[in-house]
């Protein structure tokens, strides 16, 4: 048996799109998308359809670009022998080959990988006992929860210690215990040196595990870095606030005393409020509701999530 | 046994034994074995099973009724036996990637080493071989049950026979799991392509012909028993028929070959 590769070193560049176009007829799932991305958990966030799943089958080399070049460990081709095995997936969908137990499943998928009936066994019977299915191991497919069944397709993608770690929507199905022994189980991966990508179109769900966050939008990469600077861009961008009280504009006035407040509108008993940045405006409605003496009956707010935040960049970027 | 302990030291993701990625021959034999443990699971397939045993209980009413043309024999076999088979083939062909496009498991089947080549071998060896299985105990299971009534088979015959359902298996096994890989209405196209292409088209048109595995089968078990070295196919067309089924089975590892590197179903 070969000894395991040594991890990537931290600078490596472990997959690099170069303009990277991807498109199914007439129909453009990704445009022009380039980037470099290094070893450790990376979050790859877009509202649905905005083009994850095809990344992730990019960056797994399942399917060619239309146009540009992809790359992976510092420069390989998709076919090259030292990839073999360097690229784990878990893919979409809830279901799995039904008529396998769990045990039957990821052992074949490790003896595909070239390991002994014995060591196949041996290496899936770990696993699963590290997402908690030791007690549902030699179940079918098929009787196995949804959850469940996702912590088996979880298995096999930490069955091997991958360069490249591609988690399509890994939380899903998964309760808040579980939830945080994935979020183990992928961090664990990325101090090994994988790069791990783990994709969502639910900020939250990556805020805890990501360094670094990559933004699709219709196809679009709208942004990438850090998981600050997306989160300041988040938190920079113009907020809206629908404040339903008895007397708008006396509220209005204390807003406007308080915040840098860009737009106001009335109609009615409903005051709408702009402003520059979300934090501020936050910050300023408990002490303006306390100078008005007012009682809001209802609050909502508007430009403040990710959708907002892949529509303000998208515009940008348009 | 539900919840037997796992065994060895603890997991760790890179305290991992390192396997040495299998030849494209080793993993295709490994797909092989995988799928064909699928394929023989009787509830999975117990439709096959039925299928196969139809022309056999056929076969048996031919008996009793006790006709005495042998001309009915070979057309029986040729038009009924044949179509079990290729329907056979049918059902198992396009399901050989659809089931897993279907489930989300092929993404992550295709990312083992070797796997757009081996993936499609060996599981269209499994279904030629389980489909030749199926085929050969419905050429025994007819043979048995005409013999001593309406004639005896001769070993010639049984010959082509055998070479009918194992070469026929292979085509068919080949052409509808391309059929599968490019089309997710697989079984709709493949019924096409028996009803219209290889019943009708390879026998009218002659060009298209070539396209057809009952072109071939017809050169291989057309001939009526017990008169197969009088009649106007011969022995020399054995080998141009064996070549075409070789070839049509060829040419449909290579389509989903294609198929799985250009763009998987369900990637």
């Amino acid at each position: 048996m070969p000894q395991p590769p040594t991890p990537p070193p931290p600078d490596a560049v472990i997959l690099e799109f170069q303009r990277v176009t991807r498109q199914f007829g007439a129909r453009l799932a990704l445009l022009d998308v380039s980037l470099q991305l290094q070893p450790g958990v990376v979050g790859l966030l877009g509202p649905n359809g905005a083009g994850k799943t095809t990344f992730l089958n990019l960056a797994a080399g399942l399917t060619s670009p239309t146009s540009g070049e992809i790359t992976w460990l510092d420069g390989l081709p998709r076919r090259h022998p030292q990839l073999d095995n360097r690229i784990a997936l878990c893919a979409d969908g809830d279901q799995l080959p039904r008529r396998e137990t769990a045990l039957q499943w990821v052992a074949g998928l490790l003896r595909l990988a070239g390991c002994t009936a014995l060591i196949a066994e041996q290496r899936a019977k770990q696993v699963l006992d590290r997402v908690g299915l030791s007690a549902q191991q030699d179940q079918l497919l098929s009787k196995l929860s949804r959850g469940q069944r996702q912590r088996v397709k979880l298995a096999q993608a930490f069955a091997l210690p991958a360069a490249l770690v591609l988690l399509d929507e890994p939380l899903n199905a998964l309760d808040p215990v579980w939830r945080r022994q994935v979020a183990a189980l992928i961090q664990e991966a990325a101090d090994a040196g994988a790069c791990v990508i783990v994709s969502s179109h639910i900020l939250e769900e990556v805020e805890q595990l990501a360094h670094f966050l990559v933004l699709l939008f219709k196809g679009r990469l709208v942004a990438a870095g850090r998981q600050q600077d997306i989160r300041d861009m988040l938190h920079n961008q113009a907020t809206v606030l629908e404040i339903t009280c008895t007397d708008p504009r006396a509220l209005a006035r204390e807003l406007l005393a308080r915040a840098p407040v860009t737009l106001v509108r009335i109609a009615g008993e409903t005051l709408t409020i702009q402003a520059a940045d979300a934090d501020s405006l936050c910050r300023a409605l408990p002490p303006a509701v306390v100078a008005s003496g007012l009682v809001p009956a209802q609050v909502t707010t508007h430009g403040d999530d990710l959708v907002s935040l892949f529509q303000a960049l998208a515009a940008e970027v348009r | 046994m539900n919840g037997s302990p796992s065994s060895g030291p603890p997991w760790s993701y890179s305290d991992a034994v390192w396997p040495a990625p299998l030849s494209n021959l080793a993993a295709s034999f490994a797909h092989f074995g995988l799928h064909l443990r699928n394929l023989v699971n009787p509830r999975r397939s117990w439709p096959y099973y039925l299928l196969a045993l139809l022309p056999v209980v056929g076969s048996a009413g031919l008996a009793r009724l006790a006709i005495d043309d042998a001309s009915r024999i070979g057309t029986f076999f040729q038009e009924f036996a044949m179509r079990a088979l290729a329907l056979c083939a049918l059902g198992l062909g396009v399901g050989v990637f659809r089931e897993d496009a279907d489930s989300g498991a092929l993404p992550m089947l295709l990312l083992r080493p070797r796997a757009v080549v081996a993936l499609p071998v060996g599981r269209w060896l499994a279904v030629s071989v389980f489909v030749t299985v199926l085929g050969g105990l419905m050429v025994v299971g007819i043979d048995a049950s005409l013999f001593g009534t309406l004639f005896s088979v001769s070993s010639a015959y049984f010959v082509r026979q055998v070479l009918a359902v194992v070469f026929g298996a292979m085509a068919y096994a080949g052409v509808f799991m391309a059929i599968g890989a490019w089309f997710k209405s697989g079984t709709g196209f493949g019924l096409a392509f028996l009803l219209i292409v290889d019943l009708i088209l390879a026998t009218q048109v002659e060009s298209l012909a070539r396209l057809a595995p009952a072109h071939y089968l017809a050169a291989l078990v057309q001939t009526l028993p017990g008169k197969e070295l009088a009649a106007a196919q011969t022995a020399d067309q054995i080998p141009g028929a064996l070549v075409g089924l070789i070839g049509l089975a060829v040419l449909g590892c290579v389509a989903s070959v294609l198929r799985l590197r250009m763009d998987p179903p369900g990637a």
